[in-house]
């Protein structure tokens, strides 16, 4: 499967359903992410795609998850001046989450509500796939489901994030922005 | 009508002869149309499908037989600079950005340690 960059490309090639990865979501949210202009102006012709049907966007539960804690650590950050979220020891970070949850639900739901948005319902047949795929890639559990998501979905995925685009032989197709 | 059979040759798709089509309704009298039918081998043998061109985004986006879309980003850029000024102001606000602080999160994220 090869991968598609949209990158300095003056026509992307898409196809008609992509997963939202963590990383794009969080540069979509965040303005000062470097990845932010891209993933912007990405998104907005992905808005103009789904409002017509002709592509579908999926976001997961998982997502969710790893967004809430990527948001949450760079709201502390901000309130709290750079690398304090890392200088927190493990048992803190629970605390420090809590802290900034509410701005970050306040993120996360308007962006779910979004109307090019939908939410991924996985079979069971997805589930059992997610071991298969960690023995046959080197990933992280957290990307290996990523990954078993996009391929359920019969999805793009969409995403900046150097793994997948290092991953060989990926069983989805890893689209760039 | 003028049926096509999969050895036509390249006169033929080229140039297809107009057809005449009777309509009875709405119109109080028969009305005759005329326009030319494609055949089926050169619909198909196009690799890609033209969206609806009444459209404004329809001019940028192109749908392939297999459902892939090619989307062309330069005109996509001026549609929403010509037609929809309130999109583009929206974006600048940071519709699409939830968080506007200048605060710039840590790069090392991305690789490393972004999900705890």
């Amino acid at each position: 499967m090869t991968a598609t960059n949209s990158v300095g490309s003056e026509t992307v090639e898409l196809p008609p359903r992509l997963y939202l990865d963590t990383q794009f979501c969080f540069a979509y949210i965040v303005e000062s992410d470097r990845d932010h202009e891209h993933a912007a102006e990405f998104a907005l012709v992905l808005k103009q795609l789904a409002a017509t049907k002709l592509i579908t966007c999926y976001f997961s539960v998982l997502a969710v998850d790893e967004l809430a804690w990527k948001l949450g650590g760079f709201i502390y950050d901000r309130d709290n001046g750079q690398a304090s979220w890392h200088a927190l020891r493990p048992t803190e970070k629970t605390a420090g989450f809590l802290s900034v949850k509410t701005e970050v639900a306040d993120c996360i739901s308007s962006f779910m509500d979004e109307p090019w948005i939908s939410v991924l319902r996985v079979s069971d047949a997805a589930y059992a796939r997610i071991c298969t795929f960690m023995r046959a890639h080197d990933l992280r559990p957290a990307d290996l489901c990523h990954l078993t998501l996009a391929h359920a979905a019969d999805a793009g995925l969409l995403s900046n994030d150097g793994d997948f685009r290092r991953l060989a032989s990926s069983p989805v197709e890893i689209v760039n922005y | 009508m003028t049926s096509y059979s999969g050895d036509a040759t390249a006169r033929e798709i080229a140039a297809p002869e107009a057809t005449q089509v009777q309509v009875d309704e709405p119109f109080a009298k028969p009305v005759l149309l005329s326009y030319p039918m494609l055949p089926m081998e050169a619909t198909m043998a196009s690799s890609e499908v033209e969206l609806d061109a009444a459209s404004p985004f329809g001019e940028a986006v192109r749908r392939m037989p297999d459902g892939r879309l090619l989307v062309n980003m330069a005109k996509v850029r001026r549609i929403y600079q010509l037609t929809a000024p309130d999109e583009r102001k929206e974006k600048d606000r940071g519709t699409c950005g939830r968080l506007h602080s200048e605060f710039v999160p840590e790069q090392s994220d991305y690789e490393d340690d972004r999900y705890e």
